[in-house]
């Protein structure tokens, strides 16, 4: 089993010319070439949304001081710092296994020291934007496991929930403490050519990806310390402590006990599970430390059973319960779902809410916001063809070749055509699948996604990237910490940010602008 | 801190291999047959030659070698991630990264993992320190050693053993105590085993 949402992967959607542009940092020493060398991200302008020089909504202040922090550094200085961080994600044992490799080689995943920034003005729209959209999918969530008025007002087809392989028929009629369905949402946002915020998908399963949020802000803080104070961040550090709030908060007992359920040592995200359950300070259980009796949930410790009102869980659905899901199951906990239907444990994220992140769901979520909270969404939705509809799948096939076809169920980037740089052969194999069976795809048409200063080994290039920003949501509030993961494809031209296949990360910067 | 059975086992077993490497290690380099030959068979091997007991003891590919006893010693720290201060977790899986294959650099490295063990949580210690014990006394009845300083020792962790409500395992401790024969340690060791399933 694969932990859904930990490949951090950027669906390879948006077809872009590859540039290779590089800025040429001083190979030899700064100080004699300091004119010159302070217009570093100048040289990178090409066609796509820069985020370091095209956001009109800044005034570059914070990107204007790590240009100049740049430039005083030798290519060679700044690449002694790369390694430097390297180094440390290698002692702190910061590493993942890739699945399939035979080698079981500990790899580290790249970072780059050139952060991103974001105005706090920016951000504070990304952040409700974020907020708006989780609390939708949290009363859609509980509208289709309870009255199902969006289904019967036809404003999304019923099919399309109660055929979905998420849907979780044990989670009808059970309700949820302030009906939050998601207590950790991990929203994908991108930028466009013209700097417009996209959300490019809702992860709702098990989003990943937050210890390498906090580590690159911990490396970025030891190499380059002044440079962090003077561009005044908003801290990052308290996510655990949020964390452990907002799951306690979830649950109706008094000083409730938290657990995170882990599927065990050799899953590519461990290193974020006993993370994060030693930041919170609660057990890092698999299924051998739990046990179910009379619906209660205990955990074995040395001191004796420990009664457990809140699991994290880091593992599908599927695989949860051997009694309710997967007979096959060995990481599950037999009577764990019927622990939860009487609500003496919580778990975080519920049981079902896979439904809501599927890509058929996706394109409704603007129609959810509108319908839930009567408001109009404030991220936009990369526009989608639902190749189910005749009239969107009479589009997409005529125009193959501009589009990315996806499967509805897909992730991870497979079973899609990007139709740009398809051969005729693989369109038409496509044609007939869509002919086939029209109802398995979405299509999204190629955006130019922005990029971002990134350090290679020839200098400073531009690099594509997306932001992956984490919601934490109780009955009593949504937390947002300001920032998220900022990942990276660091391959010129390339817009794959999937760890395992080379993608990096960048310490993202959320800063104040002090207008002169 | 809540220290699981899961966690409690690990240190356990995590102590004993240390002690193991600790022990072996400091008999290498073997210099005679005879001496090498009676070694390998406290440990149920037949090797009989000094110089290839030497570098069986160091060959990474033999399942039962010391650096073996290591790697192992590195899943188990694997699985206390969460449960081991970051600084504490780190420097073990550097230490063991950084292993060379020599007796020397081995005693170092299982003084080093068990200095840093020592100075986390006061559960830990005392599950680290059963199974240094433990081990201790299979590698001192295997080898025919007097116990009777050991058994002051274990007496006194089965008494803070009790006080975590483990004071079932006393009564198969005391027939240990009296016995010390292999049926006894294996019954005791056994019941310990039962302690940490829960």
């Amino acid at each position: 089993m694969s932990e859904q949402e930990h490949e951090l992967h950027l669906d390879n959607d948006f077809f872009i010319q590859e540039q290779t542009t590089t800025a040429l940092i001083n190979p030899t020493s700064f100080l004699e070439h300091i004119s010159v060398q302070t217009n570093l991200f100048e040289q990178l302008k090409s066609q796509f949304f820069n985020e370091m020089l095209d956001d009109v909504t800044s005034n570059g202040a914070a990107s204007k001081k790590i240009e100049q922090w740049l430039s005083i550094r030798t290519l060679d200085e700044l690449k002694e710092l790369n390694a430097q961080a390297k180094q440390h994600f290698l002692y702190q044992g910061i590493t993942f296994n890739v699945y399939g490799d035979k080698e079981g080689t500990e790899r580290t995943i790249p970072f780059d020291l050139i952060p991103r920034v974001i105005e706090k003005k920016q951000w504070e729209k990304i952040a409700s934007g974020c907020a708006q959209r989780v609390k939708a999918l949290n009363y859609f969530l509980d509208d289709i496991y309870h009255g199902q008025h969006i289904l019967k007002e036809q404003i999304i087809p019923e099919e399309q929930i109660m055929g979905n392989d998420a849907f979780q028929p044990h989670m009808l009629k059970h309700s949820l403490k302030g009906k939050i369905y998601s207590q950790i949402s991990g929203i994908d946002i991108i930028r466009d050519g013209e700097g417009e915020f996209f959300v490019l998908e809702d992860n709702l399963r098990t989003p990943s990806g937050v210890s390498y949020m906090i580590e690159s802000r911990n490396i970025s803080q030891k190499l380059m310390p002044e440079l962090c104070i003077a561009n005044n961040l908003q801290g990052i550090e308290h996510y655990p402590k949020l964390l452990k709030e907002i799951l306690q908060e979830n649950s109706s007992a008094d000083q409730p006990f938290v657990v995170v359920l882990t599927p065990g040592r050799f899953n590519s995200a461990y290193y974020e599970h006993a993370f994060l359950a030693r930041e919170m300070d609660v057990p890092l259980v698999t299924n051998r430390d739990l046990f179910v009796e009379n619906d209660q949930v205990f955990v074995k410790t040395i001191r004796g059973r420990q009664k457990v009102d809140v699991i994290y869980r880091r593992l599908d659905d599927d695989f949860l319960d051997p009694l309710a899901f997967r007979p096959d199951s060995a990481l599950g906990v037999a009577g764990l779902m019927s622990a939860y239907l009487q609500k003496n444990v919580v778990i975080a994220n519920a049981p079902g809410t896979g439904v809501a992140d599927d890509k058929s769901i996706y394109p409704y979520v603007d129609q959810m916001i509108q319908y839930y909270l009567d408001e109009t969404p404030i991220l936009k939705n990369v526009p989608t063809y639902q190749c189910r509809k005749e009239e969107h799948l009479d589009y997409v096939l005529s125009n193959l070749d501009q589009l990315v076809v996806k499967e509805a169920q897909g992730s991870g980037g497979y079973g899609m055509l990007i139709g740009p740089k398809a051969s005729s052969c693989e369109i038409d194999e496509f044609r007939k699948k869509l002919i086939a069976m029209p109802h398995m795809y979405i299509a999204q048409p190629t955006l130019a996604l922005s990029v971002a200063p990134t350090l290679t080994t020839g200098g400073v290039a531009e690099r594509h990237i997306d932001l992956r920003p984490f919601v934490l949501s109780s009955p009593y509030r949504t937390e947002i910490v300001p920032g998220g993961l900022t990942r990276v494809a660091m391959q010129a031209g390339s817009l794959v940010v999937n760890s395992s296949q080379g993608g990096g990360i960048k310490d993202t910067w959320v800063v104040e602008t002090l207008h002169s | 801190m809540v220290l699981l059975n899961s966690s409690a086992h690990q240190i356990y077993w995590l102590g004993r291999y240390l002690m193991r490497v600790k022990f072996a290690a400091s008999h290498l380099p073997f210099t005679e047959d005879e001496k090498a030959t009676k070694f390998a068979a406290a440990f149920g091997l037949v090797i009989e030659n000094a110089e290839l007991l030497n570098h069986y003891m160091l060959d990474k590919k033999q399942t039962f070698s010391l650096l073996n006893q290591l790697i192992i010693a590195k899943d188990n720290i694997q699985e206390l991630r969460g449960i081991l201060s970051a600084h504490a977790y780190a420097e073990l899986n550097n230490v063991i990264n950084t292993l060379q294959p020599q007796p020397d650099a081995l005693k170092k490295a299982v003084e080093h993992c068990t200095q840093i063990l020592e100075a986390e949580h006061e559960d830990i210690y005392l599950f680290l320190y059963l199974g240094q014990k433990i081990e201790q006394f299979d590698i001192k009845l295997r080898f025919g050693q007097d116990l009777s300083a050991l058994v002051s020792e274990l007496d006194v962790v089965v008494r803070q053993l009790a006080h975590l409500n483990w004071e079932n395992i006393d009564e198969n401790w005391q027939v240990l105590k009296q016995q010390l024969t292999w049926d006894a340690y294996y019954t005791f060791t056994q019941q310990l085993e039962n302690m940490f399933e829960g």
